[in-house]
């Protein structure tokens, strides 16, 4: 073999070593393939360390913390909207394993209402028109929640 | 000493008192001014009425005489049975355990036995047998009716019982009855999400799907033998006979105005306390909105609109939202209030101006399922006349909730759509 046909086989032996170790590899199998895309964009959020007595309680904070969304968006505020999306994520992450375990049937269509939230919420950019729509339904999706763990 | 003695006396005695009134058992009282009244006439009680845990207590046997029930008193189990059709109510003395028809309810109090008589709670019994029981605190009347003759929108029906099997014919009831903790036994299907609500799936588990609003299956009626109907002028005019022939029907004047729905269903269902409970808490939280919100909701004018399927839109004028926006004081545009008309139609882009206000909330939705409407709805909404619109150019044009704004027009509804408003208008 010949010295550059060695390179050559170096050099691609490499870079599919490279490729396979990759987290944004299709095919990977493991959580860092396709979904890890979304999760990267979450962790991109930094949840917020907070405080959340129990799962009533992070309910009502999560209505609350979506309305005061609402108004940071709408009055450009851009530090209280990033303030605000860190503090919804760290409270939903407080309170998810056990609202799956509470409410098993509507858990799946809150996680994804809550990821399409802080997906859009997050970043420097954002459709403001959507993150709008996206918080309102979570608004209406905690204050509905309250009221069935009231019920 | 002496003083002191009679001090230390005074003090026991009073602790002993404080004490006593405290204590489970003693909280009977008897009461010599509460009357009860069946059918308007007062009842005679050799035994007068007390109060137990908030319950009536009256002698059970004057109480089913007058209701021509049958009664038995089992000396050994103490138990005391009382028959009326097909009710059999038994209830044990001492014991807050009951049953109706074999199955176990709780009650709030137990039977008694006083001077010879035994005393049961009044409102349990009477709603056990079917009559309507309600309470008149300026006057301490339990007032007790074997059959209520409601007013309505189609005339006067008579019910010889409460209700036990419903079938309810428009949304906004759906709402309200299971609000009122009634299961109907058949109801109309939702616009969408059905085949009910999703805020109203978990209460419906069970009930028989009349079919669509406008046009509810008389087939499916007459096959669940209801003891009620309740529909609305607004759409059941046509076919109030044919209900009326089925079972006693009642009608509501519209398929919106929520208070009413909720009245008469309180009314229908021996639930009137409730009903009115529901409403006073309904006004405190407008009167809340009303005091954050100040004088800016009369000065701000609200667009209630929708897009059709048929490449038009429409402002609301009149309906269940713009009845809300109404009694919290909010104004409306003015092109839209020179339309006199319940419904102002906006039939090309050129006209999109009619839909204006200082905020518009449009609450679109694709209920025909073929994704027509969304794609008329963007074609304007992309448009330069449209983004010349105030509140588009303000960013107060908001997509709202089809079924709480619209589609469903009940109590629970109606709440729902306020909670939102505290969130577009930024309040506590």
């Amino acid at each position: 073999m010949r010295g550059w046909q060695v390179t050559l086989a170096i050099f691609l032996l490499f870079a599919m070593i490279g490729c396979s170790s990759s987290p944004d590899s299709t095919g990977g199998g493991n959580a860092g393939s396709d979904g890890g895309g979304k999760e990267d964009r979450q962790q991109a959020v930094a949840p917020k360390k907070m405080e959340v007595a129990d799962l009533s309680t992070g309910i009502s904070m999560l209505s609350t913390l979506t309305k005061d969304f609402k108004q940071a968006v709408e009055a450009d505020d851009e530090g209280q909207r990033k303030e605000l999306v860190a503090q919804i994520a760290g409270v939903w992450e407080e309170i998810k394993a056990d609202l799956e375990a509470q409410s098993g049937d509507t858990y799946p269509a809150v996680a994804q209402e809550m990821t399409a939230f802080l997906d859009s919420a997050s970043g420097e950019a954002i459709d403001r028109e959507l993150v709008i729509q996206q918080d309102y339904q979570l608004y209406q999706r905690f204050r509905d929640l309250g009221k069935a763990l009231k019920e | 000493m002496k003083l002191i003695n009679k001090t230390r006396i005074l003090a026991l005695l009073l602790t002993f008192a404080l004490t006593i009134s405290v204590i489970p058992g003693f909280a009977v009282a008897a009461s010599k001014d509460i009357k009860v009244q069946l059918d308007g006439k007062q009842i005679a009680f050799d035994t007068k009425p007390q109060i137990s845990n908030g319950s009536t207590l009256v002698p059970y046997r004057a109480l089913a005489e007058k209701l021509k029930a049958t009664v038995k008193y089992d000396s050994k189990t103490n138990k005391v049975s009382v028959v009326k059709g097909s009710k059999t109510v038994v209830l044990t003395i001492g014991s807050t355990n009951a049953t109706i028809n074999g199955k176990a309810v709780k009650l709030d109090a137990a039977p008694i036995t006083k001077n010879g008589s035994t005393l049961v709670p009044l409102r349990f019994l009477g709603e056990s047998l079917g009559v309507w029981v309600s309470w008149k605190a300026s006057t301490a009347t339990v007032s007790l009716e074997t059959q209520k003759t409601i007013e309505h929108a189609m005339g006067k029906t008579t019910l010889k019982k409460v209700p036990e099997r419903v079938v309810v014919l428009f949304n906004g009831m759906v709402d309200a009855t299971t609000l009122l903790g009634v299961k109907p036994v058949g109801a109309v299907e939702s616009y969408v999400e059905q085949p009910w609500y999703n805020f109203l799936k978990g209460k419906m588990s069970g009930v028989k799907n009349l079919g669509d609003e406008t046009q509810p299956s008389l087939e499916a009626i007459v096959a669940l033998k209801p003891d009620v109907i309740i529909g609305s002028k607004m759409r059941h005019e046509k076919i109030y006979s044919q209900l009326q022939a089925i079972a006693p029907t009642v009608m509501t004047e519209d398929i919106y105005s929520w208070k009413k729905t909720l009245e008469i269903g309180g009314i229908v269902y021996n639930k009137e306390a409730q009903a009115s409970q529901y409403i006073a808490d309904w006004d405190k939280r407008v009167a809340d909105f009303k005091s954050q919100i100040g004088s800016k909701a009369a000065k701000t004018k609200v667009s209630v609109i929708r897009f059709n399927p048929d490449g038009s839109a429409r402002a609301y004028m009149a309906g269940f939202a713009t009845n809300i926006f109404k009694e919290l004081g909010f104004d409306f545009p003015k092109a839209q209030k020179d339309a006199k008309s319940d419904i102002v139609t906006v039939k090309t882009l050129e006209q999109t101006s009619l839909l204006d206000g200082d905020y518009i909330f449009d609450f679109t939705t694709d209920w025909t399922g073929d994704g027509g409407v969304y794609k008329h709805q963007k074609e304007w909404t992309d448009s330069d006349l449209w983004k010349n619109l105030n509140a588009v150019k303000n960013k107060k044009y908001y997509k709202v909730n089809v079924v709480s704004w619209n589609m469903s027009g009940g109590p629970q509804a109606a709440k729902m759509m306020l909670d939102d408003l505290y969130f577009y208008f930024d309040l506590d």
